[in-house]
């Protein structure tokens, strides 16, 4: 009983991850609420006047915005043992919203979104590799576990939520290198485009190998 | 593990506290403001910069306007203030009747005063009046066959008198002209920034809002800008970009760090505070399309977002 408890109490390694999560999904929380209710003349939008003209952009962003925040949400749930081991109704059917959101919606209008980017071709490819990763791998996570391959499924969705999560660094690598460098806004958007995911796509793989059978 | 819950339920409320700034900056708006326009003749100038007549005296008279900076710079630099160009605009002469007006850092005030002539100068003095309150005695002469009017501002005991010296500035609206090498500096807004030099040790220095070189490229009188352009702008360039446009108008500015930068520049003259009818198609294409260009600027560039 007493190494259980111990099991299931977080590490103060994990309490601070999860905070920093929290912290960073709130300010994205609070980025996604200057767009309730729909308009396209604020923030990110107001420099999009060249395509928020177009139904299908404005349909692709605020599905996007909207269905985002409950992809990272719900995907923050899975990844706690005590969530998987002692609520699995609760991880299968978070894990739903996550991936149906995702394969659906976020990330196929994620796709559409990166074909207008910001930032010319160079971040226009960037950003619609990552929504073509994005879908494939959560997909493949799902595919796994319909077979029934515990393992390969975690190794994929730690893929996936490595992408998930590029939303909170592209928006943290910029916020940075704009207090180092001071560059000019597209110069950072070009880095950040490519910078925002690769960077965690490689902390996952570091993350997966390092666990390898422990997954 | 009680306290440690309580611990960060805690820290996470008070770093929720005001969160909203790392998002989003308060902007500075990005709209002239209009305060009514000050309606002044536009005085009959001739064509000669250098005083033969009297004819000669109308029109508009600018130059900076400032104490000497050897006198007033202190020990450890006086960053805060800059120069504003001045105005005098001589805009009637009847007789030894002199009615004129001065255009400086956003306001106009008439005057009217006796000029006397004396030998081959002429002078004249009179007070600025501005809310019925006086804001110095300016004491201005002209010599017959110089270009130059001196003169001398005293403002009371309170502040140092000084003197200038002005020319005669034929103003004809030119599209063309460029922004001079100067830098815009927003002194009010620092940023601590650790420096390390290849050799030595490292400093600390702020970084403060300035133009760069970019706002050179393309003048926003002549070029129809680019969004690829205007979205790889800084914040202090696309102020000064915009208000370009009404500079070269002959816009008088109200904000001290504006004025001061278009001080700088040799073919600005300070004339009229409201410049609205004056834009061209081609400017107020620019300055439709720039605005919300600085307004993300202002309120995204240094937060946590995209």
């Amino acid at each position: 009983m007493q190494l259980s408890k111990k099991h299931y109490l977080l590490t103060a390694g994990n309490a601070l991850w999860y905070a920093c999560l929290m912290f960073f999904s709130y300010l994205m929380l609070l980025i996604t609420l200057q767009y309730i209710p729909v308009r396209t003349d604020v923030a990110f939008l107001q420099i999009k006047g060249d395509v928020t003209g177009m139904l299908h952009y404005r349909v692709a962003f605020f599905a996007h915005v909207y269905t985002g925040m409950f992809v990272l949400l719900s995907g923050m749930l899975q990844f706690p043992a005590f969530i998987r081991q002692r609520f699995p109704t609760i991880h299968k059917w978070s894990g739903r919203i996550y991936t149906g959101g995702i394969i659906l919606l976020a990330g196929p209008s994620g796709l559409i979104m990166g074909y207008y980017g910001n930032g010319g071709l160079v971040s226009q490819t960037a950003f619609c590799i990552l929504a073509v990763l994005w879908i494939a791998f959560t997909w493949k996570g799902v595919a796994a576990i319909w077979a029934g391959d515990v393992r390969v499924h975690k190794i994929w969705m730690y893929r996936s939520y490595a992408l998930t999560l590029s939303a909170l660094s592209l928006r943290a690598w910029k916020w940075l290198l704009v207090l180092l460098f001071a560059p000019g806004p597209m110069d950072v958007y070009h880095v950040v485009s490519w910078l925002g995911w690769t960077g965690n796509l490689l902390m996952a793989e570091v993350i997966i190998r390092a666990r390898g059978n422990k997954l | 593990m009680k306290p440690l819950l309580h611990f960060f339920v805690l820290g996470t409320l008070i770093c929720l506290q005001g969160c909203s700034g790392c998002i989003k900056k308060s902007g500075g708006s990005t709209q002239t403001s209009k305060s009514g326009k000050s309606k002044f003749p536009v005085p009959d100038a001739t064509t000669n910069l250098i005083i033969k007549d009297e004819k000669d005296l109308t029109g508009y008279w600018a130059g900076i306007f400032g104490p000497d900076k050897a006198d007033s710079l202190e020990e450890d630099g006086d960053y805060e203030s800059g120069y504003n160009k001045i105005n005098i605009s001589l805009d009637h002469i009847d007789g030894d009747q002199v009615e004129g007006h001065i255009v400086i850092q956003g306001k106009l005030r008439p005057f009217k005063c006796n000029m006397i002539k004396s030998g081959s100068k002429y002078r004249f003095s009179f007070k600025g009046v501005s809310d019925e309150k006086s804001t110095g005695t300016y004491t201005v002469s002209i010599a017959k066959g110089d270009s130059l009017l001196t003169g001398h501002w005293s403002g009371g005991d309170k502040v140092p008198s000084h003197d200038f010296a002005l020319t005669k500035k034929l103003f004809n609206y030119n599209p063309d002209w460029k922004l001079e090498e100067s830098s815009y500096i927003d002194w009010s807004k620092s940023k601590k920034i650790n420096i390390k030099p290849d050799s030595g040790e490292t400093y600390t220095d702020a970084r403060y809002a300035t133009t760069s070189a970019e706002v050179q490229k393309y003048n926003p009188s002549t070029d129809v800008l680019t969004t690829k352009y205007l979205a790889n702008l800084k914040k202090a360039d696309l102020l000064i970009l915009r208000n370009s446009i009404f500079a070269r108008h002959g816009y008088t500015f109200k904000k001290s760090r504006l004025s001061w930068y278009f001080s700088e520049q040799s073919w600005y003259v300070p004339i009229s505070n409201d410049v609205t009818a004056e834009l061209t198609p081609i400017e107020k294409q620019n300055l439709k399309m720039m605005a919300p260009y600085e307004k993300y600027a202002q309120e995204f560039y240094d937060a946590f977002g995209r």
